[in-house]
């Protein structure tokens, strides 16, 4: 599943940003994070993304970051979460590298879906 | 487990000042503190500036394998704004854990503003708390030949200990133990805005405030990537008004011939003299750690009446701080 976040990610639009992510992971496989049209990114929106890929890493799946550009979303760098989590240039990379994480020949878990 | 109690040094914190006024002095206090730290085994950073750093180097050039063991960083870089100091010994001491590190941090150089030697000031005093069990060995030199006599005498209420050429001796002047009130840890009052600032109330429209940033920045002549790190740092103190104190605060920006400011005011009050000065261990609490990351100077002062945090960046300094390309 893909969410795609444009614009600003504050502390007033990350409740908008959480419900979203939410609801990515009821798909119950691994959530890509588009932040490629994000233009300002404050701790408050780390928070939230942190607290999904807790939870999408407890249950064997994960949160990757795709197209994340520096200059607007330094915060991440900053705290060093860019070390942290699974941080990928497009969507396409991300999905490639997750596909590829999961395996030849598993074929899908009950219950996940690719996209 | 056994329990090892040393008299003079090695476990806990100790945090001494040295008074030089030449090389040869700089020499004398800073190498046998050095060299006492890779007798121990420990692990040693040096934090100084550039010129001192080389006359450390040469002195240890006789010992080239413990050489090798000692860290520099130049402070004139890393403790610009010395509100990220107490994080940068805890990085370093949180990558030999279990082990006791030496640090030697050269923050009050010469030419330094008074609003950057206050803070030089209050963090000295708060390194007291941030550092009360830890086993961390501090020697901050200080150059008294051209520092303001005030200065000095600062450093002498707030260093437990003094160094010189002949030993450690306790001070007499140290003000107090780590229950440092929170006035003293937080340094003097704030001198009054200039009457010309220009003023943005705001409430929870956070667009308004970064882009009162960036016009003030973009007229004040900071270069983008700077601009964007003055956006951000308001952006999370703003950030912090809507979370603690109501959505009411103010915002208030002006140039001096050197820096832009911002100051951003609010009736909420910040409780641990310490926020933002170590990163916090997860996400919540992050905001005036990346403040303190991006700004060449944060003033923090924060009572029961609400708290002001002044933001400054200098005009003329390179593309950025902070993080990495």
């Amino acid at each position: 599943m893909v969410v795609a976040a444009v614009g600003d990610l504050d502390i007033v639009t990350s409740p908008q940003l959480d419900s979203c992510l939410t609801e990515a992971r009821r798909g119950g496989a691994s959530v890509i994070l588009d932040l490629s049209a994000v233009d300002f990114m404050d701790t408050s929106s780390l928070a939230v993304i942190v607290g999904h890929w807790k939870k999408l890493t407890a249950r064997g799946a994960t949160l990757a970051l795709a197209g994340a550009r520096y200059r607007y979303t330094k915060t991440l760098w900053i705290t060093g979460l860019a070390d942290r989590l699974p941080m990928f240039e497009t969507v396409p990379e991300a999905v490639a590298s997750i596909a590829a994480e999961a395996g030849p020949g598993t074929g899908q878990a009950p219950g996940t879906s690719s996209e | 487990m056994k329990r090892v109690v040393m008299s003079s040094a090695g476990c806990g914190f100790r945090h001494e000042a040295a008074f030089y006024r030449d090389a040869a002095g700089y020499r004398a206090a800073v190498l046998p503190f050095v060299r006492e730290g890779l007798d121990r085994a420990e692990a040693v950073l040096v934090a100084v500036p550039g010129p001192a750093a080389k006359l450390i180097r040469e002195g240890l050039d006789g010992q080239p394998a413990a050489a090798q063991r000692v860290a520099y960083a130049d402070m004139t870089e890393l403790g610009r704004n010395p509100g990220r100091v107490i994080g940068a010994i805890w990085d370093f001491a949180d990558r030999y854990p279990g082990q006791p590190v030496r640090f030697v941090s050269e923050l009050a150089w010469p030419g330094r503003s008074a609003a950057e030697i206050g803070e030089v000031a209050a963090h000295e005093a708060m390194a007291n708390l941030a550092f009360a069990t830890g086993p961390v060995t501090l020697l901050c030199p200080y150059d008294s030949g051209l520092l303001a006599a005030s200065v000095i005498t600062g450093a002498g209420l707030s260093h437990p200990f003094l160094r010189t050429a002949s030993g450690v001796t306790a001070s007499a002047e140290y003000g107090g133990g780590p229950a440092v009130p929170g006035a003293a840890v937080q340094g003097a009052a704030l001198p009054a805005p200039p009457a010309g600032a220009r003023q943005l109330p705001y409430t929870s429209d956070l667009r308004a405030v970064r882009a009162f940033v960036a016009a003030e920045a973009g007229h004040a002549g900071l270069g983008d990537d700077r601009a964007a790190d003055l956006v951000l740092a308001v952006g999370e103190v703003a950030a912090n008004t809507i979370r603690h104190a109501g959505a009411q605060g103010t915002l208030l920006a002006w140039t001096t011939g050197t820096e832009i400011i911002c100051q951003a005011s609010d009736r909420g009050q910040i409780r641990d003299p310490l926020a933002g000065r170590r990163r916090p261990p997860e996400t919540g609490g992050l905001g005036l750690w990346v403040v303190n990351q991006v700004c060449d100077l944060v003033e923090l002062r924060s009572g029961p009446g609400g708290t002001v945090i002044r933001m400054h960046m200098l005009l003329d300094r390179g593309p950025e701080t902070g993080g990495r390309p």
